[in-house]
Protein backbone atom coordinates (compact mmCIF):
# COMPACT_ATOMS: atom_id res chain seq x y z
CA UNK A 1 0.00 0.00 0.00
CA UNK A 2 1.20 3.28 -0.92
CA UNK A 3 -0.25 6.84 -1.32
CA UNK A 4 1.98 8.86 -4.01
CA UNK A 5 -0.03 11.86 -4.48
CA UNK A 6 -2.48 13.59 -2.10
CA UNK A 7 -4.46 17.01 -3.61
CA UNK A 8 -6.45 18.83 -1.24
CA UNK A 9 -9.36 21.71 -2.53
CA UNK A 10 -11.53 24.13 -0.06
CA UNK A 11 -11.18 21.60 3.05
CA UNK A 12 -11.58 23.26 6.31
CA UNK A 13 -8.89 25.88 6.43
CA UNK A 14 -6.98 24.29 3.61
CA UNK A 15 -7.85 26.49 0.35
CA UNK A 16 -5.41 23.98 -2.34
CA UNK A 17 -2.53 21.98 -1.39
CA UNK A 18 -0.53 18.99 -2.89
CA UNK A 19 1.71 16.64 -1.37
CA UNK A 20 3.78 14.01 -2.46
CA UNK A 21 4.19 11.54 0.10
CA UNK A 22 7.13 9.31 1.00
CA UNK A 23 6.45 5.45 1.09
CA UNK A 24 8.12 5.38 4.31
CA UNK A 25 7.55 8.75 6.73
CA UNK A 26 6.10 11.91 5.89
CA UNK A 27 6.27 14.54 8.58
CA UNK A 28 3.61 17.22 8.35
CA UNK A 29 5.16 20.17 10.86
CA UNK A 30 3.27 23.40 12.08
CA UNK A 31 2.05 24.96 15.16
CA UNK A 32 -0.87 23.71 16.57
CA UNK A 33 -4.24 25.17 14.70
CA UNK A 34 -2.21 25.51 11.50
CA UNK A 35 -4.39 22.69 9.26
CA UNK A 36 -1.91 19.49 10.10
CA UNK A 37 -4.69 17.57 11.39
CA UNK A 38 -6.88 19.00 8.95
CA UNK A 39 -4.37 17.03 5.92
CA UNK A 40 -4.90 13.66 8.04
CA UNK A 41 -8.94 13.42 7.93
CA UNK A 42 -8.30 14.27 4.33
CA UNK A 43 -6.20 11.46 3.78
CA UNK A 44 -9.00 9.20 6.18
CA UNK A 45 -11.61 10.35 4.25
CA UNK A 46 -10.03 9.37 1.15
CA UNK A 47 -9.04 5.86 1.96
CA UNK A 48 -12.00 5.39 4.48
CA UNK A 49 -14.67 7.09 2.90
CA UNK A 50 -15.62 8.71 6.48
CA UNK A 51 -13.90 11.04 8.67
CA UNK A 52 -12.92 10.25 11.76
CA UNK A 53 -14.11 13.79 13.39
CA UNK A 54 -17.11 14.44 12.12
CA UNK A 55 -20.32 12.85 10.58
CA UNK A 56 -21.73 16.18 8.88
CA UNK A 57 -18.74 16.65 6.73
CA UNK A 58 -20.70 19.53 4.83
CA UNK A 59 -18.78 21.45 8.36
CA UNK A 60 -15.76 20.52 6.99
CA UNK A 61 -16.08 22.64 3.55
CA UNK A 62 -14.16 26.03 3.91
CA UNK A 63 -15.49 29.01 4.62
CA UNK A 64 -17.40 30.49 1.73
CA UNK A 65 -17.23 28.05 -0.75
CA UNK A 66 -19.57 25.71 -1.68
CA UNK A 67 -17.94 22.02 -2.18
CA UNK A 68 -14.84 20.67 -0.42
CA UNK A 69 -12.53 18.03 -3.14
CA UNK A 70 -9.97 15.36 -2.08
CA UNK A 71 -8.18 13.34 -4.57
CA UNK A 72 -5.11 11.36 -4.31
CA UNK A 73 -3.04 8.39 -6.34
CA UNK A 74 -1.17 5.74 -5.33
CA UNK A 75 -1.04 1.73 -5.58
CA UNK A 76 -2.76 -1.27 -3.71
CA UNK A 77 -1.75 -4.49 -3.84
CA UNK A 78 1.23 -3.49 -6.76
CA UNK A 79 -1.76 -2.11 -8.52
CA UNK A 80 -2.56 1.75 -9.52
CA UNK A 81 -5.11 3.22 -7.54
CA UNK A 82 -7.25 6.68 -7.63
CA UNK A 83 -9.38 8.01 -5.01
CA UNK A 84 -11.90 10.92 -5.36
CA UNK A 85 -13.97 12.18 -2.54
CA UNK A 86 -16.22 15.37 -3.36
CA UNK A 87 -18.32 16.91 -0.61
CA UNK A 88 -21.44 19.11 -1.05
CA UNK A 89 -24.36 20.39 0.41
CA UNK A 90 -25.71 17.54 -1.19
CA UNK A 91 -24.74 13.51 0.08
CA UNK A 92 -20.78 13.38 -0.40
CA UNK A 93 -19.60 11.25 -3.25
CA UNK A 94 -16.54 8.96 -3.21
CA UNK A 95 -14.84 6.71 -5.67
CA UNK A 96 -11.73 4.34 -4.57
CA UNK A 97 -10.35 0.95 -2.75
CA UNK A 98 -11.11 0.99 0.90
CA UNK A 99 -7.66 1.37 2.35
CA UNK A 100 -7.16 0.32 6.36
CA UNK A 101 -5.78 3.18 8.23
CA UNK A 102 -5.19 3.34 11.84
CA UNK A 103 -4.99 6.50 13.41
CA UNK A 104 -3.24 7.52 16.86
CA UNK A 105 -4.82 10.63 18.42
CA UNK A 106 -4.03 12.34 21.69
CA UNK A 107 -7.58 12.09 22.74
CA UNK A 108 -7.03 7.95 22.35
CA UNK A 109 -6.22 8.06 26.23
CA UNK A 110 -9.79 8.35 27.02
CA UNK A 111 -10.73 5.42 25.31
CA UNK A 112 -10.45 2.82 28.29
CA UNK A 113 -12.35 5.85 30.22
CA UNK A 114 -14.25 8.36 28.76
CA UNK A 115 -17.80 7.88 27.52
CA UNK A 116 -19.34 4.87 26.56
CA UNK A 117 -19.91 6.42 23.31
CA UNK A 118 -16.39 6.74 22.41
CA UNK A 119 -15.62 3.13 22.30
CA UNK A 120 -18.78 2.48 20.59
CA UNK A 121 -17.72 4.65 17.87
CA UNK A 122 -14.23 2.78 18.01
CA UNK A 123 -16.06 -0.48 17.71
CA UNK A 124 -18.13 1.02 14.23
CA UNK A 125 -16.05 2.87 12.72
CA UNK A 126 -13.14 -0.37 12.25
CA UNK A 127 -15.95 -2.98 11.66
CA UNK A 128 -17.98 -0.34 9.42
CA UNK A 129 -14.71 0.35 7.36
CA UNK A 130 -14.27 -3.37 6.50
CA UNK A 131 -17.29 -4.89 6.21
CA UNK A 132 -20.27 -3.35 3.90
CA UNK A 133 -22.96 -6.03 6.16
CA UNK A 134 -22.05 -4.69 9.36
CA UNK A 135 -22.56 -1.19 7.39
CA UNK A 136 -25.80 -1.45 6.38
CA UNK A 137 -27.23 -3.59 9.51
CA UNK A 138 -25.77 -0.53 12.03
CA UNK A 139 -27.94 1.73 9.59
CA UNK A 140 -30.90 -0.24 9.34
CA UNK A 141 -30.48 -0.78 13.26
CA UNK A 142 -29.96 2.64 13.94
CA UNK A 143 -33.16 3.66 11.62
CA UNK A 144 -35.26 1.07 13.83
CA UNK A 145 -33.94 2.45 17.14
CA UNK A 146 -35.43 6.26 16.00
CA UNK A 147 -38.84 4.39 14.63
CA UNK A 148 -39.45 2.48 18.17
CA UNK A 149 -37.87 5.47 20.66
CA UNK A 150 -40.38 7.99 18.53
CA UNK A 151 -43.15 5.32 19.10
CA UNK A 152 -42.28 4.99 22.56
CA UNK A 153 -42.53 9.17 23.26
CA UNK A 154 -45.67 9.53 21.52
CA UNK A 155 -49.03 7.90 23.26
CA UNK A 156 -50.68 7.74 20.37
CA UNK A 157 -48.29 5.40 18.77
CA UNK A 158 -47.75 3.10 21.21
CA UNK A 159 -49.30 0.15 19.64
CA UNK A 160 -46.61 -0.11 16.64
CA UNK A 161 -43.77 0.07 19.11
CA UNK A 162 -43.42 -3.76 18.71
CA UNK A 163 -43.91 -3.83 15.35
CA UNK A 164 -40.30 -2.34 14.97
CA UNK A 165 -38.93 -4.67 17.90
CA UNK A 166 -38.15 -7.68 15.58
CA UNK A 167 -36.08 -6.12 12.97
CA UNK A 168 -34.36 -3.89 15.59
CA UNK A 169 -33.65 -7.78 17.82
CA UNK A 170 -32.20 -8.95 14.23
CA UNK A 171 -29.96 -6.33 13.63
CA UNK A 172 -29.25 -5.76 16.96
CA UNK A 173 -27.84 -9.76 17.41
CA UNK A 174 -25.73 -9.58 14.12
CA UNK A 175 -24.12 -6.09 15.48
CA UNK A 176 -23.12 -7.46 18.86
CA UNK A 177 -21.88 -10.87 17.13
CA UNK A 178 -19.79 -8.81 15.23
CA UNK A 179 -18.56 -6.88 18.13
CA UNK A 180 -17.64 -9.94 20.49
CA UNK A 181 -15.72 -11.24 18.03
CA UNK A 182 -13.43 -8.06 16.86
CA UNK A 183 -12.39 -7.98 20.68
CA UNK A 184 -12.09 -11.26 20.90
CA UNK A 185 -8.96 -11.10 18.23
CA UNK A 186 -7.99 -8.00 19.37
CA UNK A 187 -7.70 -9.14 22.75
CA UNK A 188 -4.72 -11.54 22.66
CA UNK A 189 -2.64 -8.93 19.97
CA UNK A 190 -3.47 -6.01 22.30
CA UNK A 191 -2.31 -8.22 25.82
CA UNK A 192 1.08 -9.09 24.25
CA UNK A 193 1.38 -5.71 23.00
CA UNK A 194 0.68 -4.09 26.13
CA UNK A 195 3.07 -6.68 28.27
CA UNK A 196 5.94 -4.76 26.52
CA UNK A 197 4.68 -1.79 27.50
CA UNK A 198 3.68 -2.13 30.73
CA UNK A 199 5.07 -5.36 31.88
CA UNK A 200 3.80 -5.09 35.18
CA UNK A 201 0.11 -4.38 34.68
CA UNK A 202 -2.19 -7.39 32.91
CA UNK A 203 -4.76 -5.93 30.39
CA UNK A 204 -8.27 -7.04 29.71
CA UNK A 205 -11.09 -6.44 27.77
CA UNK A 206 -14.53 -7.33 27.03
CA UNK A 207 -17.76 -5.80 25.43
CA UNK A 208 -20.66 -5.27 27.75
CA UNK A 209 -24.01 -5.93 26.35
CA UNK A 210 -26.02 -2.79 26.57
CA UNK A 211 -28.96 -3.07 28.67
CA UNK A 212 -28.60 -6.31 29.99
CA UNK A 213 -26.54 -8.42 31.94
CA UNK A 214 -25.74 -11.50 29.73
CA UNK A 215 -25.43 -12.27 26.25
CA UNK A 216 -28.86 -12.51 24.59
CA UNK A 217 -28.31 -15.10 22.46
CA UNK A 218 -31.31 -15.27 19.61
CA UNK A 219 -33.44 -12.53 18.59
CA UNK A 220 -36.50 -14.47 20.73
CA UNK A 221 -34.52 -13.68 23.83
CA UNK A 222 -33.77 -9.92 23.34
CA UNK A 223 -37.68 -9.18 22.57
CA UNK A 224 -38.97 -11.21 25.96
CA UNK A 225 -36.34 -9.62 27.45
CA UNK A 226 -37.49 -6.32 25.88
CA UNK A 227 -40.96 -7.28 26.70
CA UNK A 228 -39.66 -7.43 30.52
CA UNK A 229 -38.55 -3.88 30.70
CA UNK A 230 -41.39 -2.48 28.84
CA UNK A 231 -42.87 -0.54 31.46
CA UNK A 232 -40.05 1.31 32.36
CA UNK A 233 -39.34 2.13 28.60
CA UNK A 234 -42.31 3.90 28.05
CA UNK A 235 -41.61 5.91 31.43
CA UNK A 236 -37.95 7.03 29.66
CA UNK A 237 -39.37 6.89 26.62
CA UNK A 238 -36.73 5.09 25.03
CA UNK A 239 -34.78 1.63 24.08
CA UNK A 240 -33.06 0.19 27.18
CA UNK A 241 -31.52 -2.72 25.34
CA UNK A 242 -29.62 -3.04 22.73
CA UNK A 243 -25.78 -2.47 20.82
CA UNK A 244 -26.68 1.35 20.85
CA UNK A 245 -26.18 1.03 24.92
CA UNK A 246 -22.99 -1.25 24.62
CA UNK A 247 -19.52 -0.43 26.65
CA UNK A 248 -16.64 -1.94 26.21
CA UNK A 249 -15.12 -2.61 29.81
CA UNK A 250 -11.36 -2.58 30.24
CA UNK A 251 -9.46 -3.72 33.22
CA UNK A 252 -5.68 -4.04 34.17
CA UNK A 253 -5.21 -6.80 37.03
CA UNK A 254 -8.75 -7.09 37.17
CA UNK A 255 -9.56 -3.23 37.96
CA UNK A 256 -11.47 -1.68 36.09
CA UNK A 257 -9.94 1.79 34.30
CA UNK A 258 -12.80 3.75 34.66
CA UNK A 259 -11.91 4.25 38.35
CA UNK A 260 -8.31 2.84 38.77
CA UNK A 261 -5.96 3.73 36.04
CA UNK A 262 -3.31 6.59 35.90
CA UNK A 263 -2.71 8.86 32.16
CA UNK A 264 0.22 6.73 31.87
CA UNK A 265 -1.70 3.21 32.20
CA UNK A 266 -4.67 5.07 30.00
CA UNK A 267 -1.77 5.81 27.50
CA UNK A 268 -0.71 2.10 27.58
CA UNK A 269 -3.67 1.05 26.86
CA UNK A 270 -4.21 3.02 23.63
CA UNK A 271 -1.39 2.36 22.27
CA UNK A 272 -1.59 -1.40 22.60
CA UNK A 273 -5.40 -1.04 21.63
CA UNK A 274 -4.09 0.77 18.40
CA UNK A 275 -1.38 -1.29 17.71
CA UNK A 276 -3.70 -4.30 17.72
CA UNK A 277 -5.99 -2.82 15.53
CA UNK A 278 -3.01 -2.33 13.22
CA UNK A 279 -2.18 -6.11 13.42
CA UNK A 280 -6.28 -6.89 13.33
CA UNK A 281 -6.71 -4.87 10.08
CA UNK A 282 -3.15 -6.11 8.37
CA UNK A 283 -4.48 -9.53 9.15
CA UNK A 284 -7.86 -9.30 7.94
CA UNK A 285 -7.44 -6.95 4.53
CA UNK A 286 -3.90 -8.47 3.55
CA UNK A 287 -3.10 -4.81 3.53
CA UNK A 288 -0.57 -2.86 5.62
CA UNK A 289 -2.13 -0.32 7.09
CA UNK A 290 -1.46 3.40 6.73
CA UNK A 291 -0.38 5.16 9.80
CA UNK A 292 -1.49 8.26 11.02
CA UNK A 293 0.10 9.66 14.04
CA UNK A 294 -1.54 13.21 15.50
CA UNK A 295 0.89 14.71 17.55
CA UNK A 296 1.29 11.79 19.90
CA UNK A 297 4.79 11.03 19.98
CA UNK A 298 6.02 13.99 21.74
CA UNK A 299 3.50 12.57 24.51
CA UNK A 300 5.04 9.42 24.87
CA UNK A 301 8.01 8.55 27.06
CA UNK A 302 10.94 6.58 25.53
CA UNK A 303 9.32 3.10 25.39
CA UNK A 304 6.50 3.92 24.33
CA UNK A 305 7.79 5.90 21.83
CA UNK A 306 10.25 3.48 20.46
CA UNK A 307 7.17 0.77 20.47
CA UNK A 308 5.29 2.99 18.09
CA UNK A 309 8.53 4.30 16.27
CA UNK A 310 9.77 0.25 15.22
CA UNK A 311 5.92 -0.27 13.45
CA UNK A 312 6.80 2.60 11.54
CA UNK A 313 10.38 1.46 10.68
CA UNK A 314 9.12 -1.77 9.07
CA UNK A 315 10.17 -1.48 5.02
CA UNK A 316 6.66 -0.86 3.18
CA UNK A 317 5.12 0.76 5.96
CA UNK A 318 3.51 3.95 5.33
CA UNK A 319 2.97 6.78 7.98
CA UNK A 320 1.98 10.40 8.24
CA UNK A 321 3.08 12.09 11.61
CA UNK A 322 2.20 15.91 12.26
CA UNK A 323 4.26 17.06 15.21
CA UNK A 324 5.58 21.08 16.12
CA UNK A 325 9.09 20.17 15.37
CA UNK A 326 11.03 18.23 12.99
CA UNK A 327 13.71 17.30 14.83
CA UNK A 328 12.99 13.49 16.33
CA UNK A 329 12.93 12.43 13.07
CA UNK A 330 16.14 13.46 11.29
CA UNK A 331 17.47 9.83 11.30
CA UNK A 332 14.20 8.20 10.09
CA UNK A 333 14.81 10.33 6.74
CA UNK A 334 11.12 12.06 6.35
CA UNK A 335 9.60 13.88 3.25
CA UNK A 336 8.94 17.48 5.41
CA UNK A 337 5.87 19.74 5.03
CA UNK A 338 5.37 22.45 6.76
CA UNK A 339 1.65 23.44 7.47
CA UNK A 340 1.23 27.40 8.81
CA UNK A 341 -2.26 29.01 8.52
CA UNK A 342 -4.13 26.15 5.94
CA UNK A 343 -0.68 26.90 3.41
CA UNK A 344 1.39 23.39 2.86
CA UNK A 345 5.10 23.77 1.55
CA UNK B 1 -30.32 39.73 -8.57
CA UNK B 2 -34.31 39.56 -7.81
CA UNK B 3 -36.66 38.19 -10.47
CA UNK B 4 -39.99 39.89 -10.99
CA UNK B 5 -42.45 39.02 -9.07
CA UNK B 6 -44.48 36.38 -11.07
CA UNK B 7 -41.07 34.49 -11.81
CA UNK B 8 -40.16 34.39 -8.44
CA UNK B 9 -43.48 32.69 -7.28
CA UNK B 10 -43.39 30.31 -10.11
CA UNK B 11 -39.64 29.23 -9.21
CA UNK B 12 -41.35 29.07 -5.15
CA UNK B 13 -44.24 26.91 -6.14
CA UNK B 14 -41.78 24.42 -7.95
CA UNK B 15 -39.16 24.34 -5.47
CA UNK B 16 -41.68 22.92 -3.29
CA UNK B 17 -42.48 19.91 -5.60
CA UNK B 18 -40.63 16.82 -4.40
CA UNK B 19 -36.63 16.28 -6.25
CA UNK B 20 -36.91 20.01 -6.74
CA UNK B 21 -34.07 22.01 -5.85
CA UNK B 22 -33.82 25.96 -6.03
CA UNK B 23 -31.43 25.71 -9.13
CA UNK B 24 -33.92 22.80 -11.02
CA UNK B 25 -36.65 25.16 -9.79
CA UNK B 26 -35.11 27.76 -11.47
CA UNK B 27 -34.49 25.65 -14.86
CA UNK B 28 -38.33 24.81 -15.31
CA UNK B 29 -39.37 28.17 -14.65
CA UNK B 30 -37.41 29.36 -17.87
CA UNK B 31 -38.88 26.22 -19.78
CA UNK B 32 -41.85 26.82 -19.27
CA UNK B 33 -41.56 30.60 -20.03
CA UNK B 34 -39.74 30.23 -22.83
CA UNK B 35 -41.86 27.49 -24.21
CA UNK B 36 -44.08 27.26 -27.18
CA UNK B 37 -47.53 29.22 -26.63
CA UNK B 38 -50.49 26.54 -25.44
CA UNK B 39 -47.66 24.11 -23.60
CA UNK B 40 -47.66 25.72 -20.03
CA UNK B 41 -51.28 26.22 -20.54
CA UNK B 42 -52.00 22.37 -21.30
CA UNK B 43 -49.60 22.03 -18.30
CA UNK B 44 -51.65 23.87 -16.12
CA UNK B 45 -54.86 22.27 -17.28
CA UNK B 46 -53.43 19.06 -17.09
CA UNK B 47 -53.03 19.62 -13.01
CA UNK B 48 -56.09 21.21 -12.63
CA UNK B 49 -58.08 18.60 -14.28
CA UNK B 50 -56.08 15.61 -12.31
CA UNK B 51 -56.96 17.26 -9.31
CA UNK B 52 -60.70 18.13 -10.17
CA UNK B 53 -61.51 14.73 -11.16
CA UNK B 54 -58.65 12.49 -9.60
CA UNK B 55 -60.31 11.09 -6.39
CA UNK B 56 -59.82 7.78 -4.15
CA UNK B 57 -61.70 4.86 -5.17
CA UNK B 58 -64.74 3.98 -2.35
CA UNK B 59 -63.57 0.47 -2.24
CA UNK B 60 -59.42 0.03 -2.68
CA UNK B 61 -58.80 3.85 -2.03
CA UNK B 62 -56.37 3.85 -5.58
CA UNK B 63 -56.63 7.11 -7.46
CA UNK B 64 -59.73 6.66 -9.89
CA UNK B 65 -61.73 9.09 -12.05
CA UNK B 66 -64.51 7.31 -12.00
CA UNK B 67 -65.95 5.44 -8.11
CA UNK B 68 -65.49 2.33 -7.83
CA UNK B 69 -62.00 2.17 -9.69
CA UNK B 70 -62.24 0.02 -13.15
CA UNK B 71 -60.03 -2.57 -10.88
CA UNK B 72 -62.67 -3.20 -8.42
CA UNK B 73 -65.70 -2.82 -11.35
CA UNK B 74 -63.94 -5.64 -13.27
CA UNK B 75 -66.28 -8.63 -12.24
CA UNK B 76 -63.57 -11.45 -13.01
CA UNK B 77 -61.10 -9.94 -10.43
CA UNK B 78 -61.87 -12.20 -7.10
CA UNK B 79 -63.15 -9.67 -4.44
CA UNK B 80 -62.02 -11.89 -1.69
CA UNK B 81 -58.31 -12.03 -2.52
CA UNK B 82 -57.24 -8.45 -1.46
CA UNK B 83 -53.77 -7.37 -1.92
CA UNK B 84 -52.64 -3.97 0.71
CA UNK B 85 -49.81 -2.28 -0.97
CA UNK B 86 -48.51 1.09 0.10
CA UNK B 87 -48.71 3.82 -2.94
CA UNK B 88 -50.92 3.83 -5.97
CA UNK B 89 -47.18 3.48 -8.26
CA UNK B 90 -47.35 -0.12 -6.55
CA UNK B 91 -50.90 -1.11 -8.05
CA UNK B 92 -49.37 -0.01 -11.42
CA UNK B 93 -46.02 -2.44 -10.54
CA UNK B 94 -48.28 -5.09 -9.58
CA UNK B 95 -50.43 -5.04 -12.00
CA UNK B 96 -47.40 -5.24 -14.93
CA UNK B 97 -46.89 -8.83 -13.97
CA UNK B 98 -50.57 -9.92 -15.16
CA UNK B 99 -50.08 -12.69 -12.58
CA UNK B 100 -52.72 -11.47 -9.76
CA UNK B 101 -56.59 -11.39 -10.34
CA UNK B 102 -57.76 -10.12 -7.21
CA UNK B 103 -58.28 -6.63 -5.81
CA UNK B 104 -56.17 -3.89 -3.82
CA UNK B 105 -55.94 -2.03 -1.17
CA UNK B 106 -53.85 0.87 -0.86
CA UNK B 107 -52.76 2.62 2.20
CA UNK B 108 -51.66 5.75 1.08
CA UNK B 109 -48.02 5.08 3.20
CA UNK B 110 -46.40 2.94 5.87
CA UNK B 111 -46.10 3.46 9.76
CA UNK B 112 -43.26 5.52 10.71
CA UNK B 113 -43.57 7.45 13.99
CA UNK B 114 -40.21 9.92 13.27
CA UNK B 115 -42.77 11.27 10.90
CA UNK B 116 -45.79 10.94 12.96
CA UNK B 117 -47.44 8.66 10.97
CA UNK B 118 -49.57 5.96 12.81
CA UNK B 119 -52.02 3.80 11.43
CA UNK B 120 -54.68 6.34 12.27
CA UNK B 121 -52.86 8.02 9.02
CA UNK B 122 -53.48 5.01 7.25
CA UNK B 123 -56.24 3.63 5.67
CA UNK B 124 -56.10 0.47 8.21
CA UNK B 125 -59.59 1.57 9.37
CA UNK B 126 -61.28 1.33 5.73
CA UNK B 127 -59.23 -1.79 5.08
CA UNK B 128 -60.95 -3.36 8.17
CA UNK B 129 -63.84 -2.56 7.36
CA UNK B 130 -63.99 -3.88 3.76
CA UNK B 131 -62.64 -7.07 4.95
CA UNK B 132 -65.80 -7.37 7.39
CA UNK B 133 -67.97 -6.84 4.24
CA UNK B 134 -66.38 -9.19 1.88
CA UNK B 135 -64.64 -12.20 4.03
CA UNK B 136 -61.66 -12.74 2.27
CA UNK B 137 -60.08 -15.92 1.54
CA UNK B 138 -56.87 -14.40 1.52
CA UNK B 139 -55.13 -11.18 2.35
CA UNK B 140 -51.34 -10.41 1.17
CA UNK B 141 -49.11 -8.08 2.29
CA UNK B 142 -46.86 -5.97 -0.26
CA UNK B 143 -45.81 -3.32 1.71
CA UNK B 144 -41.94 -2.77 0.68
CA UNK B 145 -39.34 -4.48 1.81
CA UNK B 146 -38.10 -1.29 3.79
CA UNK B 147 -38.00 -0.74 7.49
CA UNK B 148 -41.02 1.04 8.02
CA UNK B 149 -42.88 -1.29 5.04
CA UNK B 150 -41.77 -4.66 7.36
CA UNK B 151 -43.07 -2.82 10.34
CA UNK B 152 -46.57 -1.89 8.38
CA UNK B 153 -46.61 -5.78 7.30
CA UNK B 154 -46.22 -7.42 11.04
CA UNK B 155 -48.87 -4.35 12.33
CA UNK B 156 -51.55 -5.51 9.50
CA UNK B 157 -50.85 -9.32 10.33
CA UNK B 158 -51.01 -8.83 14.46
CA UNK B 159 -54.21 -6.70 13.83
CA UNK B 160 -55.95 -9.39 11.10
CA UNK B 161 -54.93 -13.26 12.11
CA UNK B 162 -56.45 -12.76 15.62
CA UNK B 163 -59.62 -11.82 13.20
CA UNK B 164 -59.39 -15.12 11.41
CA UNK B 165 -58.26 -14.01 8.33
CA UNK B 166 -55.81 -15.86 6.34
CA UNK B 167 -52.61 -13.26 5.99
CA UNK B 168 -49.54 -13.94 3.66
CA UNK B 169 -46.54 -11.86 3.20
CA UNK B 170 -44.81 -11.41 -0.43
CA UNK B 171 -41.81 -13.26 -0.31
CA UNK B 172 -38.04 -11.81 -0.81
CA UNK B 173 -35.30 -12.49 -2.55
CA UNK B 174 -33.07 -12.94 -5.99
CA UNK B 175 -34.01 -10.83 -8.63
CA UNK B 176 -34.69 -13.03 -12.06
CA UNK B 177 -31.43 -13.19 -13.95
CA UNK B 178 -29.17 -12.43 -10.52
CA UNK B 179 -26.07 -13.56 -9.63
CA UNK B 180 -25.90 -15.11 -6.47
CA UNK B 181 -22.12 -13.38 -6.09
CA UNK B 182 -23.12 -10.23 -6.67
CA UNK B 183 -26.19 -10.24 -4.26
CA UNK B 184 -25.65 -8.56 -0.94
CA UNK B 185 -25.47 -11.02 2.19
CA UNK B 186 -28.63 -9.35 3.92
CA UNK B 187 -31.29 -10.22 0.66
CA UNK B 188 -28.97 -13.88 0.29
CA UNK B 189 -30.01 -14.37 3.64
CA UNK B 190 -33.83 -13.35 3.25
CA UNK B 191 -33.64 -15.78 -0.31
CA UNK B 192 -32.39 -18.89 2.25
CA UNK B 193 -35.00 -18.15 4.47
CA UNK B 194 -37.45 -17.97 1.87
CA UNK B 195 -36.41 -21.25 0.39
CA UNK B 196 -38.93 -23.84 -0.99
CA UNK B 197 -39.52 -27.47 -1.81
CA UNK B 198 -39.01 -28.52 -5.09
Amino acid sequence: MALEKVAVQHFRNIAAAELRLSPQLTLLVGANGQGKTNLLEAIYLLLQGRSFRTTSEREAIQEGWDSARLEAQGKVSGQPARWVHVITAARPSHQGATVPVVLFAPDDVYLAKGSPERRRRFLDLLLSAHDAHYAKSLRTYQRALLQRNRALKQPALRSVVDDFTPLLAHEGLYLWQRRRTLLSSLLPLAQSLHRRLAPDDALSFRLKEGGWSSPLESAEAFQAALESRRREEEARQMTLIGPHRDDILFALNGKDTTVYASQGQLRSIALAIKMATYEWLRQETGIRPVILLDDVLSELDARRRQAVLELTAEPGQQTLVTDTEARNYETLDPTIYYVQGGVVR
Amino acid sequence: MLYPEPIQQLVQELNKLPGIGPKTAQRLAFFLLNAPSGEAEQLAEAILAARRRIRYCSQCFNFTDDDPCAICRNPSRDPTWIMVVEHPKDVVAMEKMHEFKGRYHVLHGAISPMEGVGPEDLKVKELIDRLHQVSPREIVLATSSSLEGEATALYLARLLKPMGFRVTRIARGLPMGGDLDYTDEMTLAKAFEGRQEL
